[in-house]
């Protein structure tokens, strides 16, 4: 971070993103596991969707607009659930989380 | 108090940060302390900002509209009913900001709206032109 702070050029923060972004995968992976595994039921269905809204803004701040693009499929997506809709279908969120590993590398 | 007698706004020196995406809130604290020179005391949420608001005294708050729990209204609500909270300007941070939704922000009593994605490098200015234009 010391050379961040001395550099916030784009580039830098590219980088910066880029090193952080497998973890936060990581993270909205786990969400979506655990929101699928409870049935789609809200407490777990939110923190998946607040951790996909992030990564949509995330995405954007850093330079990185696939995984903003994809980060918002997914948003929406859980959004509709959230708003009384279907449970999401599990085969297209698992297909935007492999867009979205495919985006972050 | 200038020469004309009136009031002049101090100077923009300490910056309450609340901002629940750990890296962008990293990205933004590091911006304004190195690009604005600002003093900034960085929150995850509105009640560790609430907690803290006193003991740091800022002279503006930055905040996050979407936040889990307490989100970026809320805050504000509570924030002005903090015995410092009343007057401190707050600036409100989000990636909704369509007319009619900044129009509802500062009746909520904003005094800016800044967009969201922004751009890290030019985030201190922004901030010190909003400063600069307020009454």
């Amino acid at each position: 971070m010391a050379d961040l702070a001395d550099d916030l050029e784009a580039e830098e923060l590219r980088r910066y993103f880029a090193g952080r972004l497998p973890e936060r995968l990581t993270e909205v992976e786990d969400a979506g596991t655990a929101a699928r595994e409870a049935g789609w039921a809200a407490e777990p269905l939110r923190l998946f969707h607040r951790l996909a809204h992030s990564l949509v803004g995330a995405g954007a701040t850093f330079g990185f607009p696939d995984v903003t693009e994809h980060a918002r499929t997914l948003e929406r997506l859980l959004k509709a659930r959230l708003d009384g809709g279907p449970p999401p279908p599990v085969a297209e969120i698992a297909e935007i989380l492999g867009r979205l590993r495919t985006a972050s590398q | 108090m200038n020469v004309a007698g009136i009031m002049e706004r101090p100077v923009l020196q300490r910056i309450l940060f609340v901002e629940d995406d750990p890296d962008i809130q990293v990205i933004a604290t590091m911006a304004l302390e190195s690009l604005g020179g600002f003093r900034v005391l960085a929150c995850r949420s509105g009640g560790e900002a609430l907690a803290r608001f006193e003991e740091f005294s800022p002279d503006l708050v930055l905040l996050d509209v979407m936040m889990p729990g307490m989100d970026g209204p809320a805050t504000l609500e509570a924030l002005r009913r903090l015995p410092a909270g009343g007057a401190t300007p707050v600036i409100f941070m989000t990636a909704r900001v369509q007319a009619h939704e900044v129009v509802l922000y500062r009746e909520m009593g904003a005094a800016e709206v800044i967009a969201k994605p922004f751009d890290p490098m030019a985030l201190a200015a922004t901030v010190r032109e909003i400063w600069s234009s307020l009454p």
